[in-house]
């Protein structure tokens, strides 16, 4: 019976691939995928989501430098004598000396052009302890965790128990990027030294206070910022703006958003479609305890 | 972009695209979803393609083994029974035309890692040994995926439960 089945499979394949037959537009999608791809990653090499990441992976990588975490918020003659740069870092790193819960939203889309309409968007859910060194990321929509403890980072399926071979810490951007080409771009351009992310921020440019939102507790200071980068060989000038929000009591990061629009350096060759790349990092449950277990434990 | 950056990947895909798209079916378990799978695997050979231009369809079909195995990780999206399969009519008969449409079927209904291991056995014509290297797993993992695969065909094109079952869904993996 199973010789028979195999032979029947066997033939089952050859019938079907006789007919089948590649449409045009397969490699035409192939091909505006990679531009899409190629784009996104320009925005963010060119700096378009450096503040993101650099934040982000203050917080996701600070952990295991020994520090304690914060003991609170600093007195507000300190915080208000501080520039509104420095105070960005300042948020940033003691951000990275506690625990906290985070969402990671991505979205690229064309708003004009003859691609308007395509949208394409990732949500993470996650914790992070930095103290413990230690927490998870969620694709929002699918079982999917991926798990960083320590050096290694975990990707599975916690409902199903399958988890694959750990991958080191470094290759966590190529773990996100599984999920999306956009997300590697964000992770690859890790910052992860402190004193980078300080300097990274000092340089966000003209960051300007923004004013006060929200009351009590949820009371958040905003800055804007906004820069330009230079064109490269691939990409053109684009400007890049975004917001930081830091909480009044809590002096630490609670949303970070920014926005830029890129395009080719020549459009008429390549990634001509303005492509429009959002990125909004939100922290919340500072100090709230995250348990995760190395899988198979 | 493509004619300045990939010289020769329009030629290639001419000669190659209909095969690696039967195996892009097969491995996804749809027709859109191995369209999906090969535009996928296109975009990672564009990324390389420089570097892989010695033997495009090697890197091309690798990627699309192992993204295949992790599509339960890349996104939501599950495979499709295999519903459009349209298989040409034989002069075996139809019973056998029958048995192979259900077969396929029952493919696209399989574990991803099953499904793979069987294409790649019984399409690609690959040995135990071959699939556990490209695969990257034992060839004891490949060995028992192949044969839960077959019992699992064997299951679902019993007479009398398959088509039904395949087609209303239950027999997919969820």
């Amino acid at each position: 019976m199973t010789d028979q089945l195999e032979r029947q499979l066997v033939a089952g394949f050859q019938d079907y691939a006789a007919d089948v037959r590649l449409g045009p537009d397969v490699l035409d999608a192939a091909t505006a995928r990679h531009h899409r791809r190629t784009n996104a990653r320009r925005a963010v090499v060119a700096g378009g989501v450096a503040s993101g990441a650099a934040a982000l992976s203050a917080v996701l990588v600070l952990g295991g430098t020994g520090q304690p975490p914060a003991a609170g918020p600093p007195p507000a003659a300190t915080a208000a004598a501080q520039t509104p740069a420095l105070r960005l870092a300042a948020a940033a790193a003691a951000t990275g000396q506690t625990s906290f819960r985070l969402r990671l939203t991505l979205t690229q889309s064309y708003d004009t052009g003859r691609l308007k309409g395509y949208r394409e968007s990732q949500d993470y859910e996650g914790a992070f302890d930095a103290a413990a060194d230690r927490g998870y990321l969620r694709l929002r929509g699918t079982p999917i965790e991926i798990r960083i403890i320590g050096e290694r980072v975990y990707t599975g399926r916690p409902d199903r128990d399958a988890w694959r071979r750990p991958m080191p810490r470094s290759e966590l951007a190529d773990v996100l990027g599984a999920a999306n080409p956009a997300t590697t771009s964000v992770f690859e351009q890790l910052t992860i030294d402190p004193p980078a992310v300080l300097e990274m921020l000092r340089h966000l440019g003209s960051v300007t206070p923004a004013g006060r939102s929200g009351s009590g507790s949820a009371a958040v200071d905003k800055y804007t910022f906004t820069y330009q980068v230079e064109a490269d060989a691939s990409t053109a000038t684009h400007r890049v703006t975004g917001e930081v929000e830091i909480g009044v009591r809590s002096q630490l990061l609670a949303r970070i958003s920014q926005q830029t629009t890129t395009v080719g350096a020549n459009p008429a060759i390549a990634d001509g479609q303005p492509l429009t790349w959002r990125t909004v990092i939100a922290f919340s449950g500072y100090g709230t305890p995250v348990h995760v277990a190395k899988p198979g434990a | 972009m493509r004619r300045q950056n990939f010289a020769g990947l329009d030629v290639f895909v001419a000669e190659r695209g209909n095969a690696l798209l039967a195996t892009a079916v097969f491995l996804a378990g749809s027709r859109v979803a191995g369209e999906d799978l090969l535009q996928a695997a296109l975009e990672r050979l564009m990324r390389k393609w420089q570097r892989v231009r010695g033997d495009p369809e090697g890197y091309l079909r690798r990627t699309m083994y192992h993204l295949a195995v992790d599509q339960w990780r890349v996104r939501r999206r599950r495979p499709e029974v295999l519903t459009d399969v349209d298989l040409p009519a034989r002069s075996d008969g139809t019973d056998d035309l029958h048995l192979r449409q259900a077969l396929l079927q029952a493919l696209a209904a399989l574990p991803p890692r099953q499904r793979v291991v069987l294409v790649l056995r019984y399409w690609e014509e690959l040995s135990e040994a071959e699939i556990a290297a490209t695969l990257g797993c034992s060839a004891g993992t490949v060995k028992s995926s192949a044969s839960r695969g077959l019992a699992r065909l064997r299951e679902l094109t019993a007479p009398g439960r398959a088509h039904e079952e395949l087609i209303s869904g239950n027999g997919a993996e969820r």
